[in-house]
């Protein structure tokens, strides 16, 4: 006759949460964000562009080629700051060919008579294309 | 005492991950910050400018004035949440947008959307002139 003799099996060790299915949702939501998301240049001033529902799709907006208007009507493109300042740049650039068109970025509440002048002051610098940026109607 | 892990047991466990997941926490945070998921447009503007080649406003132009007090289409006062209907029912004329000093540019924006929706080929957006010019 034989006695059994069982050793007690070894406690595991308790063992971290697992994270694996957390790395894997954060990369998920960093992928999203990667592609979904613009990573736009910040606006010179604050501004809030009006809304429209008929338009062309824009593409990234080139800061080098966008003309801001805050709603007080002041202007910044590019580096330069001021009616005469920014007027100059953009006849230069123009007449260098450097700007065929120019895309107005203006806060709503900006005087539509100042915008529209400044249109016509673009188009007599010799700029072919203007273009009104506005946020998409949801 | 201090426990230490034998190699086997850190080959068993895997590497640490705790520095990825650092590393990954912080490139999600940049991206919240600096992405922006608003969705953009641009309308083509054209404007009419004196003395150039382009042909002058004719008779049959309808006129639309935007001022801050609202919209006047030919001198009539129109609601604007009746404009584009209005537009609609001018049937292809000429339409010139007078935009007043004190007019907003919002409201230039919707009145360039409901000719656009209203199927008008030839708009026109001129400034209107100040007393004394």
């Amino acid at each position: 006759m034989s006695t059994g003799f069982t050793l007690p099996r070894p406690q595991r060790r308790a063992r971290g949460a697992n994270i694996l299915p957390l790395i894997n949702v954060v990369f998920l939501l960093l992928m999203f964000i990667v592609l979904a998301g613009v990573i736009r240049t910040p606006d010179p001033f604050a501004l809030t562009p009006p809304v429209a529902a008929q338009g062309e799709d824009a593409p990234q907006p080139d800061p080098l080629t966008t003309l801001y208007v805050s709603g007080a009507g002041e202007l910044r493109f590019a580096d330069a700051a001021g009616d005469e300042a920014v007027l100059t740049e953009i006849a230069r650039r123009a007449s260098a060919g450097e700007l065929a068109s120019v895309t107005l970025r203006a806060d709503a509440g900006a005087p539509a008579a100042r915008v529209v002048k400044l249109v016509e002051a673009l188009r007599s610098s010799g700029v072919g294309r203007v273009e009104l940026q506005a946020e998409r109607r949801p | 005492m201090a426990f230490r892990m034998t190699p086997q047991e850190k080959q068993r466990r895997g590497p640490d991950l705790t520095p990825v997941m650092d590393v990954v926490f912080i490139l999600v945070v940049f991206f919240m910050v600096v992405s922006t998921f608003s969705d953009t447009l641009v309308k083509p503007m054209q404007v009419s400018l004196p003395g150039s080649d382009e042909p002058a406003a004719t008779p049959d132009t309808a006129r639309l004035t935007l001022t801050a007090a609202g919209l006047q289409l030919d001198d009539q006062p129109v609601p604007q949440d009746e404009l584009a209907a209005r537009l609609a029912a001018l049937g292809g004329r000429p339409l010139a947008i007078v935009a007043s000093a004190d007019a907003p540019y919002k409201m230039l924006l919707d009145a360039l959307d409901a000719a656009q929706a209203a199927g008008l080929a030839d708009v026109k957006v001129q400034a209107q002139q100040e007393a004394g010019q």
